[in-house]
């Protein structure tokens, strides 16, 4: 019994013995050439991993799905049924006084805790040639200094009756038999909406077939090598989303990555990776990655893009995503534009852990291309409809508080509000509120008042100091105003707009901005 | 708003009467109108975009 599960220092070379052991297929050497194996010893180092806790025979139910479905019934023996599991653990504790622990729970509470407070998730091995990362959960680094992973959840695991959690979201290698790297980023994607949507979470081999139910007409699916982003829109209705799919250029992505993530919605980012290796940029190829986290620069102030509106999204200077290739939470800083065959502008890129065919590090570059969102269907109003609603109000808060902001036609941003714009929920909103320094009676109309269950939220920050937040209804129709009410922080300033919207001269300028619904509100609110 | 009330109001007030300020904001909102439409068609992914295989 207790040859199943086994307790040992970590090293990578451990653990790459261990992986090997796994899967039958897989030489050290051949691990050890992986990029995952790059991205694990430099994790596990920086996280201070100690011990880890090898489950042998271990029943992964993703897995199962894709063997019942496509191994089994190879002629090989080669591909078995059981995986192992691997769990990782900050402090320093040996086989025996864990098999202790068992035997005598009371006189071992201590050690018990400390197994729960030094947990740090767990990998899945896969039984196969080449790809062998399974569902994959470990902690994230700290969420510190603008780092933020706002999609991960609770995954509660048991060893031997000993509950441990991580905060997480799950990530694998794409099996590429079963699943392409478009696979493994929707179920990325799943693991987060599933929670939040309440929806079925496929197996890869699901979301494979899900997708290819009615394309490609021409051709087989299976072995799969690739889904497009209209087979991801077929797999995410399946599961009874509505798929949302832009094309982005460097402020669209930042922006819609923010205001989504924010909402705790994970997003399907498409990629064509380049090697800058040689003179001129080589397409490597399309490739999509789910993306679970962002990292603001909170010293400087946000980058600023022409003509368009100052948004707290543009102080993003990193992301962190699955990449099956690489592995969960890999970290993407966005670098300069390089030029590229067949496009006349410079193209955005940010860096990855990739290697080129000639196996050189960091000369791997990704231009990103389009963003699919997978959203519950109430979520009806996308988030360039609150920016242009946005940048209508900043405009005309702009032309009626500053001189000289609109010459020749062109409209200078002389107030430099800076505007988070994110989507949330009514009880989330709510719920950070108590955080705020709003109190007393206009605290309690804000907490009593009737809202939709989706909403956006556009805040002004003027020098930092926030002033007021505009809240959207979400769930209405896409021609509506959808306007709800604004939040104040700053009741001088609140009070200000207030009051010149009582002039009869400003809702009709108002009118001309488009935003005489949002200038009468103000005209009936003052504090 | 940066303690401009009152020069915000005399301002709008200035505004509604000024020949010029109409003219521009008017060629500010044709600008505004064609940003808007160009953003709406630059994001909106072709069938050929919505086609191509993610593959590596």
């Amino acid at each position: 019994m207790s040859d199943d599960l086994d307790v040992c220092h970590y090293s990578i070379e451990h653990l790459r013995d261990i992986i090997s052991k796994s899967s039958s297929c897989n030489t050290v050497e051949k691990i050890s050439n992986k990029t995952h194996d790059n991205y694990l010893q430099s994790y596990l180092n920086d996280q201070g991993v100690k011990t880890l806790i090898v489950e042998q025979d271990y029943i992964d139910h993703d897995y199962l799905e894709d063997y019942a479905s496509y191994y089994v019934r190879c002629f090989s023996e080669e591909y078995k049924r059981k995986c192992t599991r691997i769990h990782f653990f900050k402090n320093d504790f040996s086989k025996k006084e864990f098999l202790e622990c068992l035997t005598s729970f009371n006189e071992n509470k201590e050690f018990h805790n400390n197994l729960k407070e030094n947990y740090l998730g767990f990998t899945v091995i896969k039984p196969l040639p080449l790809s062998i990362i399974g569902r994959t959960c470990l902690a994230t680094y700290p969420e510190i200094d603008g780092r933020t992973f706002p999609v991960i959840r609770e995954y509660k695991v048991n060893i031997c009756g000993i509950e441990l959690s991580v905060k997480s979201l799950a990530f694998q290698e794409q099996d590429s038999t079963v699943a392409a790297c478009a696979t493994s980023a929707l179920w990325s994607l799943f693991q987060g909406t599933g929670k939040k949507f309440q929806h079925k979470i496929l197996s890869p081999i699901e979301i494979t077939k899900a997708a290819t139910d009615k394309l490609p007409y021409n051709t087989r699916t299976l072995p799969n090598d690739g889904l497009s982003f209209e087979m991801i829109a077929q797999g995410i209705r399946h599961v009874g989303l509505e798929p949302f799919a832009i094309m982005v250029d460097e402020f669209w992505l930042k922006a819609n990555l923010y205001a989504y993530l924010r909402g705790k919605i994970p997003v399907l980012l498409g990629i064509r990776l380049y090697d800058i290796d040689p003179p001129k940029p080589e397409s490597m190829g399309l490739h999509a990655i789910a993306v679970t986290g962002f990292k603001l620069n909170t010293h400087n102030d946000s980058q600023k893009y022409e003509g368009k509106m100052n948004l707290r999204s543009s102080r993003i200077d990193k992301i962190y995503a699955h990449d099956d290739q690489v592995g969960p939470f890999a970290r993407m800083d966005f670098d300069d534009p390089i030029e590229v065959n067949g496009v006349n502008k410079a193209q955005p890129t940010l860096t990855t852990s990739w290697k080129n065919t000639r196996k050189k590090e960091n000369v791997v570059r990704a231009v990103p291309l389009m963003i699919t969102i997978p959203l519950y269907e109430k979520i009806r109003i996308p988030f360039n409809s609150i920016y242009l609603k946005t940048k209508n109000l900043n405009d005309f808060l702009n032309y009626i508080f500053v001189d000289d902001v609109i010459v020749d036609g062109v409209f200078t941003d002389k107030l430099q509000i800076e505007w988070d714009i994110y989507l949330t929920t009514n009880n989330e909103y709510k719920s950070a509120l108590y955080e705020s320094d709003i109190n007393g009676e206009y605290f309690k109309e804000i907490l009593l008042s009737n809202m939709p269950r989706y909403l956006w939220c556009s805040t002004a920050y003027i020098e930092g100091e926030k002033i007021f937040d505009l809240l959207f209804d979400a769930t209405d129709v896409k021609n509506g105003s959808c306007f709800i009410i604004a939040v104040s922080y700053n009741n001088d300033s609140f009070n200000d707009i207030c009051e010149i919207c009582k002039e009869p001269d400003t809702i009709k300028i108002a009118k001309d901005f488009g935003v005489d619904y949002i200038a009468n509100w103000f005209k009936n609110n003052k504090i | 708003m940066q303690n401009n009330l009152e020069e915000a109001i005399a301002r709008v007030k200035q505004y509604s009467e000024s020949r010029d300020a109409k003219q521009s904001l008017e060629s500010y909102q044709n600008h505004l109108n064609e940003t808007t439409k160009k953003i709406n068609e630059e994001q909106q992914p072709s069938v050929e975009d919505m086609r191509h295989k993610f593959t590596v």
